[in-house]
């Protein structure tokens, strides 16, 4: 007789499937992509619609290929998890042919090479985002500033992520590197007292996200994340750890940047801009490539800004988060060996 | 010659030296992020390796079995040496490309392998056909490797010719991406254990194949 072999959880209640659980992430990201096209344009749209039918494809034909059931695989929606959040990492009018590079390799190598949904120990999304940024540095690192491209039409956007920018009527994009990068370079810009104090609050609100992209989009992460927290879909202890442990470090940072004389940006900065809060509740909490046990998970989540703050501070790359997310997620199985829970019954642990 | 033909099956596919045995991973993974790097390496390597083989088989009955492994290690040393400078001399740019990994032939596995496993057991004319057939396996590994990963990292295949065959080959190449459209990764160190992973899978997918047509 033949058993089916069938991942955790194993509970039948409706709330706890797997489906379900993706499905709610999925919702947690929608205040993030609404947040990214109202700052960034409608590049988001032509990466989502070539990224979740190309994941579901792949993903189904890989099953097929390991012996498994195609349908099934792709009914539990994970693989739509990731092209989201890969979609809301990478650069908005980034070529479509990088973007489905990006996300093949997701899904072939570092998904089901490692065993598919339960067994992947890296962040597909992230592995993908780096894949990328070693790939096309040049590329990954356009991201178009934002006066200029949100009045493009759904048409132009697409001439844009195609490298057809000369269809274009009057094509006017300039183009940036990401804030973090600025960061470096010139120490004075500061985010967050970019924008002036006016009475009417609403043109101030669109005015500062207009000005300040990065921290609206961390704005949105936040909103989402709490929203899933407070449902149970995200775990709590993993990104409230991730940001204390972080915030901690950004300090110590910065007083050491003070005394030695290297450039540290300030705490606050390090939670509102790049991909901090997006790495808090939507990446470190991965119930797959995270450690099995609540402790385990706290030391990962600190091990993780601690890798993204050090790397942020005394790296090269602008953004941290999937460098730092890959590095923690690689510390998983030696975490899983040394943090094992009270066997159930006994106080001992083993 | 059926014997023979049974020796290149073994020695080419059925025991690859790279995708069955993974001997001689180091210069595999480190040279091969062009076609003619990989090309010019394994043309080395299967030089020293029909050499060795033979000589190895030749002195078999000669050396005393306690010390072959010294013996087999200063047979095959001198030999990369003498490698080593005749490439210097009419390859120069070959030579600087591929850097410490010719003096490291020596210590590739595969060479050793076969000594030990094969020429020391099998007469001269065998021993030399086994050499020269791991080699061959080993060219076919190493240059698709070398393909793939050049391609898809600079969009160019067999670009530097002009380092094996001289100076008149420097513009025989095929272009075969746009520049903007290659994956830099490939010719990154990830990308060779990718490929080669991606490969072995293949090779292991294509058996699977064979073995059930030939069962049903």
């Amino acid at each position: 007789m033949k058993f089916l072999l069938e991942s955790s959880p194993h509970d039948r209640n409706e709330s706890s499937q797997t489906s379900v659980i993706m499905l709610m992430i999925i919702v947690g990201l929608i205040p993030a992509v609404i947040m990214h096209i109202y700052c960034f344009g409608l590049g988001l749209l032509w990466h989502l619609l070539i990224s979740c039918p190309l994941a579901a494809l792949v993903e189904s034909v890989c099953l097929k290929l390991r012996g498994y059931s195609a349908v099934k695989g792709m009914k539990d929606f994970s693989i739509q998890v990731t092209a989201v959040i890969y979609c809301l990492a990478i650069p908005p009018y980034l070529s479509l042919g990088l973007t489905a590079a990006g996300i093949i390799f997701a899904t072939v190598i570092v998904k089901q090479c490692f065993g598919g949904l339960g067994q992947n120990t890296f962040n597909p999304a992230m592995a993908a985002y780096i894949f990328l940024l070693v790939s096309a540095p040049n590329a990954m690192n356009n991201w178009n500033t934002v006066d200029s491209h949100t009045k493009y039409s759904l048409a132009d956007s697409y001439y844009l992520v195609t490298g057809q920018e000369d269809r274009i009527n009057n094509f006017d994009a300039a183009t940036a590197a990401t804030p973090l990068g600025e960061f470096k370079i010139d120490k004075s810009s500061n985010v967050l007292s970019r924008n002036h104090i006016n009475s009417d609050p609403l043109p101030e609100i669109r005015n500062f996200i207009q000005q300040n992209p990065m921290v609206a989009m961390n704005i949105a992460y936040l909103f989402g994340g709490i929203l899933l927290m407070l449902f149970g879909y995200v775990s709590t202890s993993q990104p409230v750890t991730f940001l204390l442990v972080a915030f901690g470090f950004a300090l110590l940072y910065g007083y050491l940047g003070k005394v030695y004389e290297f450039p540290a940006i300030a705490p606050i900065e390090h939670l509102l801009i790049g991909a901090t809060m997006m790495g808090a509740f939507f990446i470190i909490t991965d119930p797959v490539s995270s450690p099995t046990t609540v402790a385990g998970r706290i030391v990962s989540a600190a091990l993780i800004a601690f890798f993204v703050i050090t790397i942020r501070t005394f790296g090269n790359y602008p953004d941290a988060v999937a460098f730092g997310a890959l590095l923690g997620n690689s510390f998983n199985p030696l975490i899983n060996k040394l943090i094992v829970p009270a066997r159930f019954g006994s106080k001992e642990k083993i | 010659m059926k014997k023979l033909f049974e020796l290149l099956k073994q020695d080419f596919w059925k025991n690859n030296a790279i995708f069955v045995q993974m001997l001689g991973l180091c210069p595999t993974l480190a040279v091969t992020s062009s076609a003619v790097n990989a090309l010019g390496l394994s043309i080395a390597t299967t030089c020293i390796l029909t050499l060795t083989n033979t000589m190895v088989s030749l002195l078999r009955k000669i050396i005393l079995p306690e010390v072959r492994i010294p013996v087999y290690v200063l047979l095959i040393a001198s030999l990369v040496t003498c490698t080593q400078i005749i490439m210097e001399a009419f390859t120069y740019t070959l030579y600087e490309a591929l850097g410490i990994f010719i003096a490291l032939i020596a210590t590739n596995c595969i060479i050793i392998g076969r000594a030990e496993a094969y020429a020391s057991k099998n007469n001269v004319v065998m021993s030399f056909f086994d050499g020269l057939f791991v080699g061959l396996g080993y060219t076919f590994v190493l240059v698709i490797i070398g393909s793939i990963r050049e391609i898809i990292g600079k969009g160019t295949w067999f670009k530097g010719l002009d380092q094996l065959l001289g100076f008149r080959y420097a513009d025989t190449y095929l272009t075969v991406l746009d520049s903007d459209k290659t994956l830099l990764i490939a010719i990154l160190p990830p990308g060779a254990f990718i490929t080669l992973g991606l490969l072995i899978a293949f090779k292991n997918f294509v058996d699977l194949k064979i073995l059930k047509t030939r069962t049903e």
